[in-house]
């Protein structure tokens, strides 16, 4: 949602998601983030078409997240309306990652989520408490990363085993990557609750015809950026047969509080082995990116969601503090650089920094006459940074902090590079983006017109 | 026909050919790639005669690299190039003698509206010491909104008064939080600085002997320039 990272950003998605199954979903986000917090406010109308069985509901829900070197707090809540009822809930998830994996990129991560879901049709809390655990491991071998992951209590207990590759790839013309990934989950189902998202008072439980499934799926995902230009696309297939075996007997479970008993039928439905995304975005003028995506989705297994096709738009609108040099921005600035002193890259030695926000260069001692660069608040999977002490090539910068958690954009990144005394231009870009002047760096017009970070080294 | 077309050629891309041809090896390895052709063979000569003239060829590639990062036609490259080699000559004799990452820093400050007469009293004033960082200073004064004679005209003040790097690097950032705070600019230059002038020692004399007046830039902070014992501390 947030459309690029910065100390402070605000952004906002407006987009609909039509479900070919009958149900069709406006949706809408509206964010800010704040140095290390984001808060995130979201909505849903959702109309299901299916005569007779037409109905309406609004679901409001709001994220509020906090995350540290080697910590992640997420509170959502949310809020659902409907004709026939009301109902709510709320959650709360934290996740702590090992110094492995807070400083390298192979380490584990555990985690922890409490759920609370009230329908106030009867003024009674439907249920509450600890619905499950988590944990995950990564190890990282010659560029590729195995990770296991384990899911409890609760929820269907999961295992999980990841390979991934991502291979980055630069033309004259433009530049991308390609991903390869290799998932396969093995579960035992002991029944998924789902609460309707049209009604919340109806609680869906899925199973599969087999009590344990393996599931294999493989993702291509190819991603190429062209000046203002990103497309993505994210081709996966589901392999084996147990596809076929959880896509043509599903049995669905229909409770409705206050009633004694459940309607169940059985529904044989194909998803097909084949699914997949594919994204465009446009960044059609500063800081406003047009986004365009439409795709298919198989049934997750974990969740008990049934596949569905979609397609949405959306607009994302970043404001990049470092343009708002008048504001009270400043003072937080200083406070995150003071915070990024504290956080040192590994083996350097805080000296003197360039105090500009979020770019903080330190004198290491190193040995050759290069220095240890890092830069806070670009938040991306993969940021790259392009400057005179690059002769404008773009280097991948390292993550600093959250390179275990592979499925999380980062927001602090190193590198070293030779930066003599006095003055540097430099842009950085995140995920194949347009190039931007990094937060808290000075913006300079440049010879070409353009605006560049200005850097002093000391 | 083709007689004529073939004298047409000659006449219109010999001479871009044979510039191309004739630019030392050095000059036409320094093109950074990305550029297309007929950019490689305008700014061949460019390259080459900044190798005769002694300037940093590294500038005049990192220069047209950004060009080519962001986009822009080859022929606003060309452009932009050549212009910065005329600026390159200029900080080069006004800054002499002078360093390649100066004469490049150099460069990028007259480009932003700073005169070659503040780039030779810098030197003036650091006659044996790097300038980068009063050429930086004076950068992002200009950039914080500045009028560049204005902000010429402070750097040089400190520099007389020997500022040290610290504090010469530290002026663009306290005037930053000034301005977040409402004051202006160059209000705020003008107060940062005075504080900074308040804790150096006192501008020495016009009849000072050259040598005391060229080491006094380079006395530590809070030390007398040694013909005036009363300078503050």
């Amino acid at each position: 949602m947030i459309a690029w990272g910065c100390a402070v950003c605000v952004g906002a998605t407006v987009g609909s998601a039509a479900r070919i199954e009958g149900q069709v979903a406006t949706t809408w986000s509206g964010g800010l983030e704040i140095g290390r917090a984001s808060a995130r406010v979201s909505g849903a109308d959702s109309t299901l078409l299916v005569a007779p069985a037409f109905s309406t509901s609004t679901v409001l829900s709001a994220d509020l997240a906090r995350r540290g070197a080697r910590t992640q707090l997420l509170w959502q809540g949310g809020l659902a309306m409907a004709r026939t009822a009301r109902g709510g809930y709320g959650r709360m998830v934290g996740v702590f990652l090992s110094d492995a994996s807070a400083a390298g990129r192979s380490g584990w991560l555990l985690s922890a989520d409490g759920t609370l879901v009230g329908a106030t049709r009867e003024g009674k809390a439907t249920s509450a408490g600890v619905s499950g655990y988590y944990g995950r491991s990564d190890v990282v071998l010659a560029g590729l990363r195995v990770g296991q992951r384990w899911r409890g209590r609760a929820a269907t207990p999961v295992t999980t085993l990841d390979l991934s590759h991502v291979s980055p790839f630069r033309t004259d013309a433009l530049d991308g990557s390609l991903g390869v990934s290799f998932t396969a989950t093995r579960t035992a189902f002991t029944g998924n609750r789902v609460r309707d998202v049209v009604d919340p008072s109806f609680v869906r439980t899925v199973s599969p015809y087999r009590a344990t499934v393996t599931l294999a799926d493989l993702h291509v995902t190819p991603r190429v950026h062209w000046r203002a230009l990103t497309a993505d696309v994210d081709a996966m297939t589901r392999l084996g047969r147990a596809a076929s075996v959880w896509d043509d007997y599903t049995a669905t479970f229909t409770t409705v509080p206050g009633n004694s008993g459940s309607d169940m039928s059985v529904q044989r439905e194909r998803h097909g082995r084949f699914g997949g995304s594919a994204r465009v975005g446009w960044e059609f003028a500063r800081s406003l990116t047009l986004v365009g995506e439409g795709g298919r989705r198989l049934s997750d297994p974990m969740s008990g969601l049934a596949g569905s096709r979609y397609v949405s738009v959306s607009l994302r609108v970043a404001v990049d503090a470092a343009r708002l040099r008048a504001t009270r921005r400043r003072d937080a600035s200083t406070a995150m650089d003071a915070g990024a002193r504290r956080q040192t890259p590994s083996g350097a030695r805080p000296g003197v920094s360039d105090t500009v926000a979020g770019v903080v260069v330190y004198q290491d001692g190193a040995a050759d006459s290069t220095r240890a660069v890092m830069l806070r608040g670009v938040r991306g999977m993969r940021v790259e940074i392009a400057g005179d002490f690059t002769e404008w090539r773009p280097v991948a910068l390292e993550p600093c902090d959250a390179a275990a958690v592979s499925d999380a954009p980062a927001t602090l990144w190193c590198g070293r590079f030779p930066l003599r005394p006095g003055a540097h231009y430099f842009l950085v870009r995140a995920d194949g983006g347009a190039w931007r002047v990094a937060p808290g760096a000075t913006p300079v017009p440049d010879s070409y017109g353009e605006t560049v970070g200005l850097l002093v080294v000391p | 026909m083709r007689v004529v077309a073939g004298i047409v050629a000659a006449l219109v891309g010999g001479p871009m050919a044979l510039r191309a041809q004739q630019a030392p090896p050095s000059a036409v390895a320094a093109l950074p790639p990305g550029l297309d052709s007929a950019a490689r063979a305008a700014l061949a000569p460019v390259f080459a005669r900044a190798v005769q003239q002694g300037l940093p060829v590294m500038a005049l590639r990192v220069k047209a690299a950004e060009g080519v990062l962001h986009g822009v036609p080859s022929d606003r490259i060309v452009g932009v190039v050549t212009r910065f080699a005329e600026r390159l000559v200029v900080a080069k004799a006004a800054l002499a003698p002078a360093q390649p990452d100066e004469v490049s820093d150099g460069a990028n400050a007259l480009g932003l509206g700073v005169s070659a007469s503040v780039l030779r009293d810098i030197r003036k004033r650091r006659p044996a010491t790097p300038v980068t960082i009063p050429l930086a200073v004076l950068v992002q004064l200009v950039t914080q909104g500045i009028p560049a004679s204005r902000a010429g005209d402070i750097v040089l003040r400190l520099l007389e008064r020997g500022a040290s790097t610290q504090q010469l690097a530290e002026l663009p950032k306290v005037i930053d939080r000034d301005v977040a705070s409402g004051v202006s600019a160059e209000r705020a230059l003008d107060l940062r600085a005075a504080n900074v002038l308040a804790t150096l020692g006192p501008r020495p004399l016009p009849a000072l002997p050259t040598a005391a007046a060229a080491a006094a830039p380079s006395m530590p902070v809070g030390v007398s320039n040694g013909n005036h014992s009363g300078g503050r501390p």
